[in-house]
């Protein structure tokens, strides 16, 4: 089969896209020889401008599938935004003409709703795939969908993989690192790597791990990541560089002296100073109720060194906790009048008893075993195969809700102000779209709704 | 400005302070776009516990007036106009402003118990012995920010300490946002290439050029130097700075002259970098002059007016009042 895979000339500007654009792309190169890949390079930021000239990378683009003729085209990072080389590409042919489309849809899904609402018309019955990277992200793209009488409504899942060459559980480098850092064999590390911004709830985090009570153990929290002031911008909460850092500077002043030395920053690290960082861990949390957290790529790298993990039921993270094989447990999180939700009280509880009988190192290189043989790039090269050569489905056209949202979206930007139908409560339009992120949500709030 | 006639002084940069006092958030004239655009991204905002905020920026003096201290990111030129217009109503009672050590001198006597200095400080520094792995040059390449000498000078400075062997081995970025707005000259004036080659004569010819946009979502700068040619006339705590030393940047190891400076206050600003905070012992110091004030003034004005009308500033840097009272602070040996 012959593909012809569409990707941005440049790596990513997104911190987990610069893992996930990578494997993917190794994942591609490691189908079997029944895949001709053919590959095509475009702009990242794929500006009007090119509309402007008959240079443009869109006319290249199509007179490359007019001269190789593939069988399929995949659309293989979320930049440029796919909806928009479509919308382009249309002003110069009738999409019909084209071959079956696949997409690897992102978290930025949502962000792009306005253009992914433009292309209806252009694109209505054409046949597609998406393909989406967890069971939450299914739903909400699903929500978004005209209703179908078919079972098969185009929407495939399959994970963002994993590179085992970087991410595994390496004893020695856990106990060099553990003694290194002077940490005690019955010591407890708890892990928060990844982004340090507003949605990803670190301070939280903070907040209630110093209210740990010591028993026999000794606990440490170790974060890794870089503070970012992303902000909110699409309920109109801008933050500004260095807010983050005061936000948990805030935190840190209520600890005593000998609690802030076992809190440790380590700033952003390298792929290798981060698996041994994993691998000298016992326990990874994330607290995070990021808007487009369709996958966690963290959690992901953190469970392929057999790290029990402790994360929040929202979005991609539940994907990880339906095996037995390995330690996942999901906090339940709830949408109220009052916002987002979390049990803290089942989360204190499940933090000290994962943290109880610390794993040995052969259970936890089990786990790490396990994990990877569902999660990495080679073991998905069979769930790749069978996507492709699933039969596309014709596109049936994107609901109201998502050119509502998209309209609404866009407004906001435009005056940058707070919109409560935008912002997390129980109702409004975050709670119709992002209620697909929550596996077990509150029934009592759709009732109410 | 109270009492004085359009057109007495350069009406739109005086603006930018006077929006200070009437709480005006909106950017209302063409001139102050291109001022912002101009300073862009080296004024934009940031967060820290000292309240940092820029002048031209219209702070919301109501919101200014709740708290006990603030610190202005400003340069010479609007910190100069600042001592001039502002009411000292801003300092009633214990509030402190905070404003860069380098301006100890334009503080009038009246306001010097109410004013406090800060320097900023990477955790890592550079040297001849301690030579990083990247050197990232930053600033606003034009004849009104960094005129073609001074560029000059900054670069040899950097070549003085490390040799052409590390900075061979160094990577190289730079970032000279290139801000051709006709305000302040012609292209013949606003170019980056003379920019460019100075770099590449004085430091070597493998230079790179990133684009803001990537930069900004790099997250991970330990190891590198950052070097800002920025004299500090219109910006001198820059966000550039602070978003590179807030993701590990460390800046070249100096000797310091803190002679009439007691430190009170060290604050974070990131894990890698924080901000002192001094007080000054004026008992040592010249007695304040405003520059801007007495003899010199109807001289002064002169020079902004031949500014303004036409507007053709540029005509330039050197007859501007920037050049002005830059020349006035070193031959007062102020700075």
């Amino acid at each position: 089969m012959k593909l012809l895979i569409v990707k941005s000339a440049v790596e990513s500007r997104w911190g987990s896209c610069k893992v996930i654009s990578p494997n993917l792309h190794q994942l591609y190169l490691e189908l079997g020889p029944a895949f001709k890949l053919d590959w095509f390079d475009l702009p990242e930021d794929l500006m009007k401008s090119e509309l402007q000239t008959t240079h443009s990378s869109i006319v290249a683009l199509l007179k490359h599938i007019e001269s190789t003729k593939p069988e399929r085209i995949v659309f293989v990072d979320h930049l440029p935004p796919p909806p928009r080389v479509l919308a382009y590409l249309s002003m110069l042919i009738n999409l019909k003409k084209l071959p079956p489309i696949f997409f690897h849809l992102y978290g930025d899904f949502t962000y792009f709703s306005r253009e992914w609402s433009f292309i209806n018309e252009v694109y209505d019955g054409h046949p597609t795939r998406f393909i989406v990277a967890s069971h939450s992200q299914k739903k909400l793209v699903s929500s978004f969908l005209e209703k179908s009488d078919d079972q098969d409504i185009g929407i495939d899942e399959m994970c963002f993989p994993v590179n085992s060459s970087d991410y595994f559980f390496n004893p020695t480098e856990r106990h060099q690192l553990r003694q290194e850092m002077n940490i005690g064999e019955n010591d407890v590390i708890v892990l928060y790597s990844g982004r340090i911004s507003l949605q990803k709830n670190v301070e939280l985090l903070i907040s209630d791990f110093l209210k740990l009570v010591e028993t026999e153990k000794k606990y440490h929290l170790w974060i890794v990541g870089a503070f970012d002031d992303v902000g909110a911008d699409f309920i109109g909460y801008e933050s500004y560089q260095g807010y983050m850092f005061s936000k948990i500077q805030a935190v840190m002043e209520e600890a005593s002296p000998e609690q802030r030395e076992r809190i440790k920053f380590w700033g952003q690290q390298k792929k290798t100073e981060l698996r041994k960082i994993k691998s000298a861990c016992d326990l990874f949390v994330s607290l995070s109720l990021y808007h487009d957290e369709d996958y966690g790529m963290s959690p992901a790298e953190a469970l392929a060194t057999g790290l029990p993990s402790l994360l929040t039921d929202w979005g991609g993270y539940s994907s990880f906790a339906d095996s037995q094989e390995w330690d996942c447990q999901l906090v339940p999180v709830s949408l109220s009048e009052f916002g987002f939700e979390i049990d803290m009280h089942f989360f204190r509880s499940e933090l000290e008893r994962m943290t109880k009988n610390i794993l040995d190192l052969n259970s936890r290189q089990r786990r790490s075993e396990a994990f990877l043989s569902k999660f990495s790039i080679k073991s998905n090269i069979s769930t790749l195969t069978k996507i492709l050569e699933t039969p596309p489905v014709a596109f049936k056209k994107f609901n109201w809700l998502l050119d509502q949202y998209g309209n609404a979206l866009s407004l906001n930007w435009s005056k940058s102000k707070f919109n409560k139908f935008l912002s997390p409560n129980h109702r409004g339009y975050y709670f119709d779209i992002y209620k697909n992120y929550i596996s077990k949500i509150n029934k009592d709030s759709i009732n109410e709704k | 400005m109270k009492n004085k006639e359009p057109n007495e002084v350069v009406q739109w940069s005086y603006d930018f302070i006077k929006s200070f006092y009437l709480n005006n958030n909106e950017i209302l004239t063409a001139e102050e776009k291109i001022y912002h655009h101009y300073l862009y991204p080296f004024a934009e905002k940031y967060y820290s516990s000292l309240n940092p905020f820029m002048l031209f920026g219209g702070a919301d003096v109501g919101q200014l007036l709740k708290k006990d201290f603030w610190m202005i990111r400003d340069g010479l030129i609007p910190l100069s106009f600042f001592f001039k217009e502002a009411s000292e109503d801003l300092i009633k009672g214990k509030r402190k402003i905070i404003i860069h050590k380098d301006f100890w001198s334009l503080v009038p006597d009246n306001w010097r118990k109410n004013v406090l200095f800060y320097d900023i400080k990477s955790h890592q520094t550079f040297d001849k012995k301690n030579i990083p792995e990247q050197l990232i040059l930053c600033g606003l390449a034009n004849e009104t920010l960094a005129d073609p000498v001074e560029f000059v000078e900054d670069l040899k400075a950097i070549g003085s300490i490390f040799s052409e062997k590390d900075l061979e081995k160094m990577k190289i970025l730079a970032y000279f946002p290139n801000k051709r707005t006709d305000l302040w000259g012609r292209w013949q004036d606003e170019n980056i290439f003379k920019y460019a080659r100075a770099l590449f004569e004085n430091l070597k010819m493998d230079i790179e050029f990133p684009e803001w946009d990537v930069l900004k979502s790099t997250m991970d700068f330990k190891n590198s130097l950052y070097v800002e040619i920025n004299r500090g006339v219109l910006v001198k705590d820059s966000f550039v700075q602070q978003m590179f030393l807030s993701r590990g940047a460390g800046l070249l190891k100096t000797e310091e002259n803190i002679e009439n400076f007691t430190l009170v206050k060290k604050v974070p600003l990131s894990l890698y970098h924080s901000a002192e905070v001094f007080e000054c012992d004026y008992s040592k110091l010249k007695a304040y002059k405003n520059p801007l004030d007495g003899d010199l003034m109807p001289y002064f004005k002169k020079i902004i007016e031949k500014g303004t009308s036409p507007r053709v500033l540029s005509e330039g840097w050197e007859k501007w009042y920037g050049s002005y009272v830059k020349k006035y602070y070193k031959a007062q040996g102020l700075i």
